[in-house]
Protein backbone atom coordinates (compact mmCIF):
# COMPACT_ATOMS: atom_id res chain seq x y z
CA UNK A 1 0.00 0.00 0.00
CA UNK A 2 2.85 2.20 0.89
CA UNK A 3 4.58 1.50 -2.45
CA UNK A 4 1.30 2.27 -4.27
CA UNK A 5 1.08 5.59 -2.52
CA UNK A 6 4.69 6.32 -3.49
CA UNK A 7 4.01 5.43 -7.15
CA UNK A 8 1.02 7.75 -7.22
CA UNK A 9 3.08 10.52 -5.64
CA UNK A 10 5.78 10.14 -8.25
CA UNK A 11 3.17 10.15 -10.99
CA UNK A 12 1.72 13.43 -9.67
CA UNK A 13 5.19 15.00 -9.42
CA UNK A 14 5.99 13.88 -12.98
CA UNK A 15 2.75 15.44 -14.21
CA UNK A 16 3.48 18.73 -12.42
CA UNK A 17 6.98 18.84 -13.92
CA UNK A 18 5.58 18.12 -17.37
CA UNK A 19 3.11 21.01 -17.04
CA UNK A 20 5.86 23.30 -15.76
CA UNK A 21 8.14 22.41 -18.66
CA UNK A 22 5.33 22.98 -21.12
CA UNK A 23 4.80 26.42 -19.60
CA UNK A 24 8.47 27.29 -20.16
CA UNK A 25 8.21 26.79 -23.92
CA UNK A 26 8.64 30.16 -25.75
CA UNK A 27 5.53 31.87 -27.07
CA UNK A 28 6.75 31.29 -30.61
CA UNK A 29 7.25 27.55 -29.85
CA UNK A 30 3.93 27.46 -28.07
CA UNK A 31 2.31 29.02 -31.11
CA UNK A 32 4.08 26.41 -33.22
CA UNK A 33 2.76 23.67 -30.94
CA UNK A 34 -0.72 25.06 -31.16
CA UNK A 35 -0.34 25.75 -34.92
CA UNK A 36 2.18 23.27 -36.25
CA UNK A 37 1.89 24.75 -39.77
CA UNK A 38 3.54 28.08 -38.62
CA UNK A 39 6.94 26.46 -38.16
CA UNK A 40 7.99 26.69 -41.84
CA UNK A 41 6.44 30.19 -41.89
CA UNK A 42 8.60 31.18 -38.96
CA UNK A 43 11.74 29.92 -40.65
CA UNK A 44 10.88 31.78 -43.83
CA UNK A 45 10.03 34.97 -41.95
CA UNK A 46 13.25 34.84 -39.95
CA UNK A 47 15.20 34.48 -43.19
CA UNK A 48 13.28 37.43 -44.65
CA UNK A 49 13.94 39.61 -41.60
CA UNK A 50 17.62 38.82 -41.90
CA UNK A 51 17.61 39.95 -45.53
CA UNK A 52 15.61 43.03 -44.57
CA UNK A 53 18.11 43.89 -41.85
CA UNK A 54 21.08 43.44 -44.21
CA UNK A 55 19.40 45.56 -46.90
CA UNK A 56 18.79 48.39 -44.44
CA UNK A 57 22.34 48.20 -43.07
CA UNK A 58 23.79 48.34 -46.56
CA UNK A 59 21.62 51.42 -47.17
CA UNK A 60 20.58 49.92 -50.49
CA UNK A 61 17.08 51.19 -51.25
CA UNK A 62 16.65 48.83 -54.22
CA UNK A 63 17.53 45.84 -52.03
CA UNK A 64 14.93 46.97 -49.49
CA UNK A 65 12.40 47.33 -52.29
CA UNK A 66 12.97 43.69 -53.30
CA UNK A 67 11.83 42.69 -49.80
CA UNK A 68 9.20 45.42 -49.38
CA UNK A 69 7.97 46.18 -52.92
CA UNK A 70 5.56 48.92 -51.78
CA UNK A 71 8.22 51.12 -50.19
CA UNK A 72 8.72 54.63 -51.68
CA UNK A 73 12.20 53.87 -52.88
CA UNK A 74 13.21 57.47 -53.67
CA UNK A 75 12.25 58.69 -50.22
CA UNK A 76 14.18 55.84 -48.68
CA UNK A 77 17.22 56.56 -50.83
CA UNK A 78 17.01 60.22 -49.72
CA UNK A 79 16.88 59.15 -46.08
CA UNK A 80 19.89 56.86 -46.62
CA UNK A 81 21.84 59.77 -48.12
CA UNK A 82 21.67 61.56 -44.73
CA UNK A 83 23.30 58.57 -43.04
CA UNK A 84 26.90 57.66 -42.58
CA UNK A 85 26.05 54.35 -40.97
CA UNK A 86 22.92 52.41 -40.05
CA UNK A 87 23.00 49.48 -37.65
CA UNK A 88 19.97 47.22 -37.26
CA UNK A 89 19.19 44.65 -34.59
CA UNK A 90 15.96 42.65 -34.85
CA UNK A 91 14.64 40.41 -32.12
CA UNK A 92 11.44 39.14 -30.50
CA UNK A 93 10.02 38.04 -33.86
CA UNK A 94 6.65 36.32 -33.55
CA UNK A 95 4.29 34.90 -36.12
CA UNK A 96 0.95 36.18 -34.87
CA UNK A 97 -1.25 34.43 -37.41
CA UNK A 98 -1.11 32.58 -40.69
CA UNK A 99 -3.79 32.65 -43.37
CA UNK A 100 -3.00 30.86 -46.57
CA UNK A 101 0.13 32.41 -48.06
CA UNK A 102 -0.01 35.46 -45.83
CA UNK A 103 0.92 36.04 -42.23
CA UNK A 104 1.02 38.70 -39.55
CA UNK A 105 4.37 39.06 -37.86
CA UNK A 106 5.58 41.26 -35.02
CA UNK A 107 9.20 42.03 -34.23
CA UNK A 108 11.30 44.55 -32.34
CA UNK A 109 13.88 46.59 -34.24
CA UNK A 110 16.64 48.70 -32.76
CA UNK A 111 18.24 51.19 -35.13
CA UNK A 112 21.34 53.25 -34.59
CA UNK A 113 21.84 55.94 -37.18
CA UNK A 114 25.11 57.81 -37.48
CA UNK A 115 24.10 60.80 -39.60
CA UNK A 116 26.37 62.83 -41.82
CA UNK A 117 25.35 65.89 -39.80
CA UNK A 118 24.91 65.43 -36.08
CA UNK A 119 25.53 62.61 -33.63
CA UNK A 120 24.31 59.02 -33.53
CA UNK A 121 20.63 58.45 -32.78
CA UNK A 122 19.17 55.20 -31.49
CA UNK A 123 15.57 54.12 -31.36
CA UNK A 124 13.77 50.88 -30.60
CA UNK A 125 10.28 50.21 -31.92
CA UNK A 126 8.01 47.20 -32.07
CA UNK A 127 6.48 46.71 -35.47
CA UNK A 128 3.66 44.61 -36.83
CA UNK A 129 3.69 43.71 -40.51
CA UNK A 130 1.75 41.78 -43.11
CA UNK A 131 3.89 39.37 -45.11
CA UNK A 132 3.11 37.06 -48.02
CA UNK A 133 4.83 34.25 -49.79
CA UNK A 134 5.84 35.29 -53.29
CA UNK A 135 7.51 32.68 -55.49
CA UNK A 136 8.94 30.72 -52.61
CA UNK A 137 10.23 33.69 -50.61
CA UNK A 138 8.49 35.87 -48.10
CA UNK A 139 8.09 39.60 -48.78
CA UNK A 140 6.64 42.48 -46.76
CA UNK A 141 3.21 43.63 -47.88
CA UNK A 142 3.00 46.51 -45.46
CA UNK A 143 3.27 47.62 -41.86
CA UNK A 144 0.35 47.96 -39.49
CA UNK A 145 2.49 49.91 -37.03
CA UNK B 1 -9.43 107.22 -25.99
CA UNK B 2 -7.12 110.22 -26.34
CA UNK B 3 -6.09 111.91 -23.13
CA UNK B 4 -5.16 115.49 -22.68
CA UNK B 5 -1.52 116.08 -23.16
CA UNK B 6 0.74 116.21 -20.19
CA UNK B 7 2.15 119.36 -21.46
CA UNK B 8 5.25 121.23 -20.56
CA UNK B 9 3.13 124.21 -21.45
CA UNK B 10 1.45 124.04 -18.07
CA UNK B 11 4.75 124.10 -16.34
CA UNK B 12 5.57 127.11 -18.45
CA UNK B 13 2.27 128.78 -17.67
CA UNK B 14 2.85 128.31 -13.98
CA UNK B 15 6.32 129.72 -14.28
CA UNK B 16 5.00 132.73 -16.13
CA UNK B 17 2.39 133.40 -13.50
CA UNK B 18 4.95 133.32 -10.71
CA UNK B 19 8.22 133.82 -12.47
CA UNK B 20 11.62 134.14 -10.99
CA UNK B 21 14.41 134.76 -13.48
CA UNK B 22 17.04 132.05 -13.77
CA UNK B 23 20.46 132.91 -12.39
CA UNK B 24 22.28 130.97 -15.10
CA UNK B 25 22.35 127.48 -16.47
CA UNK B 26 21.96 124.70 -13.91
CA UNK B 27 23.14 121.14 -14.33
CA UNK B 28 21.35 118.33 -12.48
CA UNK B 29 22.10 114.66 -12.01
CA UNK B 30 20.22 111.78 -10.38
CA UNK B 31 21.41 110.67 -6.95
CA UNK B 32 24.37 108.33 -6.95
CA UNK B 33 23.35 104.69 -7.23
CA UNK B 34 20.14 105.39 -9.12
CA UNK B 35 18.82 102.42 -11.06
CA UNK B 36 18.38 102.50 -14.82
CA UNK B 37 14.63 102.91 -14.32
CA UNK B 38 15.10 105.89 -12.01
CA UNK B 39 17.53 107.51 -14.38
CA UNK B 40 15.13 107.07 -17.29
CA UNK B 41 12.22 108.46 -15.32
CA UNK B 42 14.19 111.48 -14.15
CA UNK B 43 15.65 112.18 -17.56
CA UNK B 44 12.20 112.24 -19.13
CA UNK B 45 10.71 114.20 -16.25
CA UNK B 46 13.40 116.84 -16.60
CA UNK B 47 12.97 116.89 -20.37
CA UNK B 48 10.20 116.13 -22.79
CA UNK B 49 7.81 114.48 -20.33
CA UNK B 50 7.38 117.74 -18.49
CA UNK B 51 5.26 116.25 -15.69
CA UNK B 52 5.49 113.27 -13.41
CA UNK B 53 2.24 112.03 -14.89
CA UNK B 54 3.62 111.90 -18.38
CA UNK B 55 6.95 110.53 -17.16
CA UNK B 56 4.95 107.67 -15.64
CA UNK B 57 3.30 107.15 -19.01
CA UNK B 58 6.68 106.96 -20.71
CA UNK B 59 7.88 104.61 -17.99
CA UNK B 60 4.93 102.26 -18.52
CA UNK B 61 5.55 102.25 -22.26
CA UNK B 62 9.19 101.32 -21.79
CA UNK B 63 8.20 98.57 -19.38
CA UNK B 64 5.54 97.11 -21.68
CA UNK B 65 7.65 97.23 -24.82
CA UNK B 66 11.31 96.98 -23.82
CA UNK B 67 10.95 94.39 -21.11
CA UNK B 68 8.90 92.13 -23.37
CA UNK B 69 11.08 92.66 -26.42
CA UNK B 70 11.52 89.30 -28.20
CA UNK B 71 14.58 87.38 -27.10
CA UNK B 72 16.36 84.78 -29.19
CA UNK B 73 15.59 81.33 -27.86
CA UNK B 74 16.54 78.45 -30.09
CA UNK B 75 14.68 75.31 -29.09
CA UNK B 76 16.56 72.64 -30.96
CA UNK B 77 17.95 72.31 -34.45
CA UNK B 78 18.08 68.53 -34.66
CA UNK B 79 14.88 66.56 -34.71
CA UNK B 80 14.92 62.86 -35.62
CA UNK B 81 11.81 60.73 -35.87
CA UNK B 82 11.07 57.16 -36.81
CA UNK B 83 9.35 57.14 -40.20
CA UNK B 84 6.92 54.17 -40.15
CA UNK B 85 6.56 54.22 -43.93
CA UNK B 86 10.29 54.00 -44.58
CA UNK B 87 11.06 51.95 -41.53
CA UNK B 88 14.08 54.03 -40.57
CA UNK B 89 14.99 57.05 -38.46
CA UNK B 90 14.90 60.23 -40.52
CA UNK B 91 15.73 63.84 -39.84
CA UNK B 92 12.26 65.31 -39.56
CA UNK B 93 13.40 68.56 -41.05
CA UNK B 94 16.57 69.32 -42.95
CA UNK B 95 16.40 72.82 -41.53
CA UNK B 96 17.79 73.74 -38.11
CA UNK B 97 14.84 76.09 -37.64
CA UNK B 98 14.40 79.81 -36.93
CA UNK B 99 15.55 81.83 -33.92
CA UNK B 100 12.59 84.12 -33.36
CA UNK B 101 9.79 81.65 -34.03
CA UNK B 102 8.88 78.32 -32.52
CA UNK B 103 8.64 75.16 -34.59
CA UNK B 104 6.15 72.44 -33.66
CA UNK B 105 8.98 69.88 -33.76
CA UNK B 106 10.22 68.62 -30.42
CA UNK B 107 13.63 67.38 -29.36
CA UNK B 108 12.61 63.75 -28.90
CA UNK B 109 12.24 61.68 -25.76
CA UNK B 110 15.07 62.20 -23.27
CA UNK B 111 16.84 64.54 -25.70
CA UNK B 112 17.99 67.91 -24.49
CA UNK B 113 18.99 71.11 -26.21
CA UNK B 114 20.99 73.90 -24.63
CA UNK B 115 21.69 77.26 -26.22
CA UNK B 116 23.34 80.47 -25.14
CA UNK B 117 22.79 83.70 -27.06
CA UNK B 118 23.87 87.29 -26.65
CA UNK B 119 21.54 90.02 -27.84
CA UNK B 120 22.18 93.76 -27.81
CA UNK B 121 19.41 96.20 -28.61
CA UNK B 122 19.82 99.93 -28.89
CA UNK B 123 16.45 101.60 -29.14
CA UNK B 124 16.07 104.23 -31.82
CA UNK B 125 12.70 105.92 -31.60
CA UNK B 126 9.39 106.26 -29.84
CA UNK B 127 6.27 106.87 -31.88
CA UNK B 128 8.50 107.69 -34.82
CA UNK B 129 10.47 110.36 -32.93
CA UNK B 130 14.22 109.73 -32.58
CA UNK B 131 15.12 109.00 -28.97
CA UNK B 132 18.34 110.95 -29.42
CA UNK B 133 16.48 114.11 -30.42
CA UNK B 134 13.14 114.30 -28.64
CA UNK B 135 11.77 117.81 -28.46
CA UNK B 136 8.66 119.50 -27.13
CA UNK B 137 7.76 123.10 -26.63
CA UNK B 138 6.01 126.21 -27.78
CA UNK B 139 6.92 129.47 -29.44
CA UNK B 140 3.94 131.50 -28.30
CA UNK B 141 3.57 135.21 -27.95
CA UNK B 142 3.67 135.00 -24.15
CA UNK B 143 6.64 132.74 -23.75
CA UNK B 144 9.00 130.38 -25.48
CA UNK B 145 9.46 127.01 -23.83
CA UNK B 146 11.58 124.23 -25.22
CA UNK B 147 12.40 120.87 -23.71
CA UNK B 148 14.69 118.37 -25.31
CA UNK B 149 15.82 114.92 -24.35
CA UNK B 150 18.63 112.98 -25.98
CA UNK B 151 18.25 109.42 -24.77
CA UNK B 152 20.59 106.53 -25.41
CA UNK B 153 18.84 103.39 -24.21
CA UNK B 154 20.47 99.99 -24.60
CA UNK B 155 19.56 96.53 -23.37
CA UNK B 156 21.94 93.60 -23.43
CA UNK B 157 20.83 90.08 -22.67
CA UNK B 158 22.70 86.82 -22.36
CA UNK B 159 20.01 84.20 -22.77
CA UNK B 160 20.31 80.61 -21.61
CA UNK B 161 17.70 78.33 -23.14
CA UNK B 162 17.25 74.70 -22.14
CA UNK B 163 14.69 72.27 -23.53
CA UNK B 164 14.17 68.62 -22.70
CA UNK B 165 12.02 65.95 -24.30
CA UNK B 166 9.71 64.47 -21.68
CA UNK B 167 8.19 62.28 -24.36
CA UNK B 168 8.77 61.91 -28.07
CA UNK B 169 6.41 64.80 -28.73
CA UNK B 170 6.46 66.73 -25.48
CA UNK B 171 9.17 69.22 -24.55
CA UNK B 172 9.61 71.31 -21.45
CA UNK B 173 12.04 74.19 -21.28
CA UNK B 174 13.42 77.22 -19.55
CA UNK B 175 14.55 80.61 -20.86
CA UNK B 176 16.81 82.42 -18.42
CA UNK B 177 18.05 85.87 -19.47
CA UNK B 178 20.75 87.82 -17.67
CA UNK B 179 20.12 91.42 -18.54
CA UNK B 180 21.85 94.77 -18.43
CA UNK B 181 20.04 98.01 -19.21
CA UNK B 182 21.96 101.21 -19.76
CA UNK B 183 20.41 104.68 -19.79
CA UNK B 184 22.51 107.64 -20.86
CA UNK B 185 21.24 111.00 -21.88
CA UNK B 186 20.73 114.68 -21.46
CA UNK B 187 17.59 116.74 -21.02
CA UNK B 188 17.40 120.49 -21.35
CA UNK B 189 14.72 123.01 -20.42
CA UNK B 190 14.65 126.55 -21.68
CA UNK B 191 11.88 129.03 -20.88
CA UNK B 192 12.03 132.64 -21.91
CA UNK B 193 9.65 135.56 -22.31
CA UNK B 194 9.90 137.09 -25.79
CA UNK B 195 8.27 140.22 -24.40
CA UNK B 196 10.64 140.98 -21.54
CA UNK B 197 13.59 138.92 -22.73
CA UNK B 198 13.86 137.36 -19.28
CA UNK B 199 15.04 133.73 -19.13
CA UNK B 200 13.16 131.82 -16.46
CA UNK B 201 14.82 128.46 -16.85
CA UNK B 202 17.92 127.22 -18.58
CA UNK B 203 18.73 123.84 -17.14
CA UNK B 204 20.43 120.66 -18.18
CA UNK B 205 19.98 117.25 -16.64
CA UNK B 206 22.48 114.47 -17.28
CA UNK B 207 22.10 110.75 -16.55
CA UNK B 208 24.42 107.82 -17.00
CA UNK B 209 23.17 104.72 -15.23
CA UNK B 210 22.89 101.02 -15.72
CA UNK B 211 21.36 98.05 -13.92
CA UNK B 212 22.04 94.39 -14.38
CA UNK B 213 20.87 91.04 -13.06
CA UNK B 214 18.56 88.15 -13.75
CA UNK B 215 15.67 89.24 -15.92
CA UNK B 216 12.26 87.58 -16.11
CA UNK B 217 12.51 83.84 -16.67
CA UNK B 218 10.17 81.84 -18.86
CA UNK B 219 9.02 78.26 -18.27
CA UNK B 220 7.91 76.58 -21.46
CA UNK B 221 5.94 73.51 -22.43
CA UNK B 222 5.43 72.33 -26.00
CA UNK B 223 3.37 69.56 -27.59
CA UNK B 224 3.77 68.40 -31.19
CA UNK B 225 0.28 67.07 -31.74
CA UNK B 226 -0.01 66.66 -35.50
CA UNK B 227 2.53 65.26 -37.93
CA UNK B 228 0.67 64.71 -41.18
CA UNK B 229 3.13 65.37 -43.98
CA UNK B 230 3.69 68.02 -45.07
CA UNK B 231 1.96 69.76 -42.12
CA UNK B 232 3.17 69.78 -38.55
CA UNK B 233 1.16 71.43 -35.79
CA UNK B 234 1.96 71.98 -32.16
CA UNK B 235 1.11 74.18 -29.22
CA UNK B 236 3.18 75.84 -26.55
CA UNK B 237 2.58 77.56 -23.26
CA UNK B 238 5.05 80.07 -21.85
CA UNK B 239 4.84 81.14 -18.24
CA UNK B 240 6.87 84.29 -17.67
CA UNK B 241 7.81 84.83 -14.05
CA UNK B 242 8.69 88.34 -12.83
CA UNK B 243 12.15 87.72 -11.43
CA UNK B 244 13.62 90.79 -13.11
CA UNK B 245 11.72 93.61 -11.42
CA UNK B 246 8.95 93.94 -8.92
CA UNK B 247 9.42 97.64 -8.32
CA UNK B 248 7.17 99.17 -10.94
CA UNK B 249 5.70 101.81 -8.72
CA UNK B 250 6.07 105.44 -7.87
CA UNK B 251 7.46 106.65 -4.59
CA UNK B 252 6.17 110.22 -4.45
CA UNK B 253 8.23 111.06 -1.40
CA UNK B 254 11.49 110.30 -3.10
CA UNK B 255 14.73 112.21 -2.71
CA UNK B 256 15.43 115.44 -4.62
CA UNK B 257 17.95 114.99 -7.33
CA UNK B 258 21.43 116.43 -7.10
CA UNK B 259 21.63 120.02 -8.27
CA UNK B 260 17.87 120.45 -8.18
CA UNK B 261 16.77 124.07 -7.71
CA UNK B 262 13.38 125.72 -7.80
CA UNK B 263 10.08 124.10 -8.55
CA UNK B 264 9.41 120.64 -9.89
CA UNK B 265 12.44 118.87 -8.54
CA UNK B 266 10.73 116.34 -6.32
CA UNK B 267 12.30 113.10 -7.25
CA UNK B 268 9.89 110.26 -7.93
CA UNK B 269 11.87 107.09 -7.87
CA UNK B 270 10.32 103.98 -9.31
CA UNK B 271 13.25 101.92 -8.08
CA UNK B 272 13.12 99.51 -10.99
CA UNK B 273 16.07 98.25 -12.97
CA UNK B 274 14.39 97.91 -16.36
CA UNK B 275 14.90 94.17 -16.28
CA UNK B 276 11.37 92.82 -16.16
CA UNK B 277 7.67 93.55 -16.30
CA UNK B 278 6.95 92.85 -12.65
CA UNK B 279 3.93 90.70 -13.43
CA UNK B 280 3.36 87.02 -14.27
CA UNK B 281 2.37 86.51 -17.89
CA UNK B 282 1.09 83.48 -19.80
CA UNK B 283 1.51 83.09 -23.53
CA UNK B 284 -0.32 80.43 -25.54
CA UNK B 285 0.78 79.74 -29.10
CA UNK B 286 -0.36 77.56 -31.96
CA UNK B 287 2.71 76.45 -33.89
CA UNK B 288 2.64 75.36 -37.50
CA UNK B 289 5.18 74.36 -40.13
CA UNK B 290 5.03 72.93 -43.60
CA UNK B 291 7.76 70.87 -45.22
CA UNK B 292 8.34 71.71 -48.86
CA UNK B 293 11.70 70.26 -49.78
CA UNK B 294 14.40 72.47 -48.41
CA UNK B 295 11.85 75.19 -47.60
CA UNK B 296 9.84 75.16 -44.43
CA UNK B 297 7.28 77.94 -44.06
CA UNK B 298 6.17 78.31 -40.47
CA UNK B 299 3.83 80.37 -38.35
CA UNK B 300 3.02 81.07 -34.71
CA UNK B 301 -0.20 82.66 -33.61
CA UNK B 302 -1.37 83.16 -30.06
CA UNK B 303 -2.28 85.34 -27.15
CA UNK B 304 -0.45 86.64 -24.11
CA UNK B 305 -2.38 87.14 -20.94
CA UNK B 306 -0.17 90.00 -19.87
CA UNK B 307 -2.17 91.82 -17.23
CA UNK B 308 -4.90 94.37 -16.82
CA UNK B 309 -3.03 97.01 -18.82
CA UNK B 310 -2.35 100.66 -18.02
CA UNK B 311 -4.43 102.34 -15.37
CA UNK B 312 -5.38 105.90 -16.28
CA UNK B 313 -6.33 108.41 -13.65
CA UNK B 314 -8.34 111.24 -15.18
CA UNK B 315 -7.52 114.68 -13.84
CA UNK B 316 -8.43 118.13 -15.04
CA UNK B 317 -5.82 118.68 -17.69
CA UNK B 318 -4.69 115.20 -18.60
CA UNK B 319 -5.12 111.53 -18.06
CA UNK B 320 -2.08 110.13 -16.41
CA UNK B 321 -0.83 106.63 -15.95
CA UNK B 322 -0.85 105.37 -12.40
CA UNK B 323 2.16 103.07 -12.30
CA UNK B 324 1.11 101.65 -8.95
CA UNK B 325 -2.03 100.17 -10.44
CA UNK B 326 -0.84 99.53 -13.99
CA UNK B 327 0.03 96.15 -15.36
CA UNK B 328 1.32 95.09 -18.77
CA UNK B 329 -1.40 94.74 -21.40
CA UNK B 330 -2.66 91.58 -23.06
CA UNK B 331 -1.10 90.86 -26.44
CA UNK B 332 -1.98 89.19 -29.70
CA UNK B 333 1.12 87.43 -31.02
CA UNK B 334 1.75 86.44 -34.62
CA UNK B 335 4.87 85.35 -36.40
CA UNK B 336 5.29 84.12 -39.94
CA UNK B 337 8.38 83.20 -41.87
CA UNK B 338 10.32 80.59 -43.71
CA UNK B 339 13.45 78.64 -42.93
CA UNK B 340 15.55 77.25 -45.74
CA UNK B 341 18.09 74.43 -45.53
CA UNK B 342 20.63 75.96 -47.88
CA UNK B 343 22.85 72.92 -47.34
CA UNK B 344 23.07 70.08 -44.85
CA UNK B 345 25.04 72.36 -42.55
CA UNK B 346 23.48 75.77 -43.12
CA UNK B 347 19.96 77.05 -42.50
CA UNK B 348 18.78 80.59 -43.01
CA UNK B 349 15.45 81.94 -41.83
CA UNK B 350 13.43 85.10 -42.30
CA UNK B 351 10.60 86.04 -39.98
CA UNK B 352 8.10 88.78 -39.34
CA UNK B 353 7.43 88.98 -35.62
CA UNK B 354 4.25 90.83 -34.71
CA UNK B 355 2.68 91.87 -31.44
CA UNK B 356 -0.45 93.89 -30.85
CA UNK B 357 -0.59 95.32 -27.35
CA UNK B 358 -4.27 95.65 -26.54
CA UNK B 359 -5.53 98.88 -24.96
CA UNK B 360 -2.00 99.88 -24.23
CA UNK B 361 -0.42 103.31 -23.97
CA UNK B 362 0.37 105.13 -27.13
CA UNK B 363 2.14 108.42 -27.54
CA UNK B 364 1.05 110.59 -30.42
CA UNK B 365 3.41 113.36 -31.44
CA UNK B 366 2.22 116.56 -33.03
CA UNK B 367 1.35 120.24 -32.64
CA UNK B 368 -1.84 121.28 -30.90
CA UNK B 369 -3.32 124.32 -29.25
CA UNK B 370 -3.04 124.20 -25.48
CA UNK B 371 -3.16 126.53 -22.51
CA UNK B 372 -5.07 129.72 -21.86
CA UNK B 373 -4.82 131.69 -23.99
CA UNK B 374 -4.27 128.85 -26.49
CA UNK B 375 -0.77 128.56 -27.86
CA UNK B 376 0.61 126.05 -30.37
CA UNK B 377 2.33 123.32 -28.46
CA UNK B 378 4.43 120.57 -29.99
CA UNK B 379 4.70 117.42 -27.96
CA UNK B 380 3.29 114.06 -27.00
CA UNK B 381 -0.27 113.07 -26.21
CA UNK B 382 -0.88 110.03 -24.05
CA UNK B 383 -3.56 107.79 -25.50
CA UNK B 384 -5.07 104.42 -24.67
CA UNK B 385 -4.99 102.39 -27.86
CA UNK B 386 -3.80 99.18 -29.43
CA UNK B 387 -0.11 99.36 -30.27
CA UNK B 388 1.16 97.26 -33.16
CA UNK B 389 4.83 96.32 -33.00
CA UNK B 390 6.37 94.68 -36.06
CA UNK B 391 9.88 93.31 -36.26
CA UNK B 392 11.81 91.56 -38.99
CA UNK B 393 14.39 88.89 -38.23
CA UNK B 394 16.95 87.26 -40.49
CA UNK B 395 18.78 84.33 -38.93
CA UNK B 396 21.39 81.78 -39.84
CA UNK B 397 22.42 78.51 -38.16
CA UNK B 398 25.60 76.68 -39.06
CA UNK B 399 26.48 73.16 -37.96
CA UNK B 400 30.13 73.22 -36.92
CA UNK B 401 30.35 69.51 -36.22
CA UNK B 402 28.55 66.96 -34.11
CA UNK B 403 25.44 68.48 -32.64
CA UNK B 404 26.90 71.98 -32.31
CA UNK B 405 25.33 74.97 -34.01
CA UNK B 406 26.47 78.56 -34.24
CA UNK B 407 23.54 80.93 -34.56
CA UNK B 408 23.48 84.50 -35.77
CA UNK B 409 20.60 86.88 -36.30
CA UNK B 410 19.65 90.47 -36.88
CA UNK B 411 16.39 92.03 -35.75
CA UNK B 412 15.02 95.28 -37.12
CA UNK B 413 11.87 97.33 -36.85
CA UNK B 414 9.27 97.08 -39.60
CA UNK B 415 7.11 99.93 -38.31
CA UNK B 416 7.53 102.93 -36.05
CA UNK B 417 4.73 102.44 -33.56
CA UNK B 418 5.83 102.31 -29.97
CA UNK B 419 9.47 102.03 -29.04
CA UNK B 420 11.44 100.89 -32.09
CA UNK B 421 14.81 99.16 -31.95
CA UNK B 422 17.78 99.80 -34.13
CA UNK B 423 19.35 96.87 -35.92
CA UNK B 424 19.83 94.29 -33.18
CA UNK B 425 22.56 91.69 -33.54
CA UNK B 426 22.27 88.28 -31.88
CA UNK B 427 24.98 85.64 -31.70
CA UNK B 428 24.62 82.24 -30.08
CA UNK B 429 25.89 78.73 -29.61
CA UNK B 430 23.70 75.67 -29.32
CA UNK B 431 24.14 71.96 -28.69
CA UNK B 432 21.81 69.01 -28.64
CA UNK B 433 22.32 66.14 -26.21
Amino acid sequence: MNSNWQRRSWTVIALILAVALEARVSPLQAAAVRQPHTQPVEIGVREMLQRYSQALESRDAEAVKRIQPSIPVESLARAFRDMRELKIAIDAARVLSVKGSTARVSFRVTQTVTPKVGAAQTTTVTRVMQVRRDGGVWVIDGFER
Amino acid sequence: MVRWPAVSVFTGVLLLTAPSPARGQTIGRPPAGSTAGDALYDLLLQGVAGSSNQAAGFQAIFRDQLMTFPLASSAGGFSWTFDPTLGVLVRHSRSFGPMFAERPLTSGRRKANVSVAYQRTRFDSISGQPLRALATGTDGSNFTARSTTALDLTTENTILTVSYGLASRVDVGLVLPFGRTTVEGTSTNFIRSPVTGVTFEDSTYVVDSSSSGVADITLRGKVWFLATPPLDLGASVDLRLPLGDDQWRDKPDGRPYEGCVGNGCSHQTAGNKLLGVGHTQTKILLLGAVKAGRFSPHFNVGYTFGGSGPHFEPIIFEGYVDLNRSQPPNEINYTAGVDVAVSDRLTIAADMVGRTLRDSIKLDYGTRLAGNPPQPFTGFVVASRNVRLLLGAVSGKVNIGGLWLINGSVLFALNDEGVSPGVTPVIGLERAF
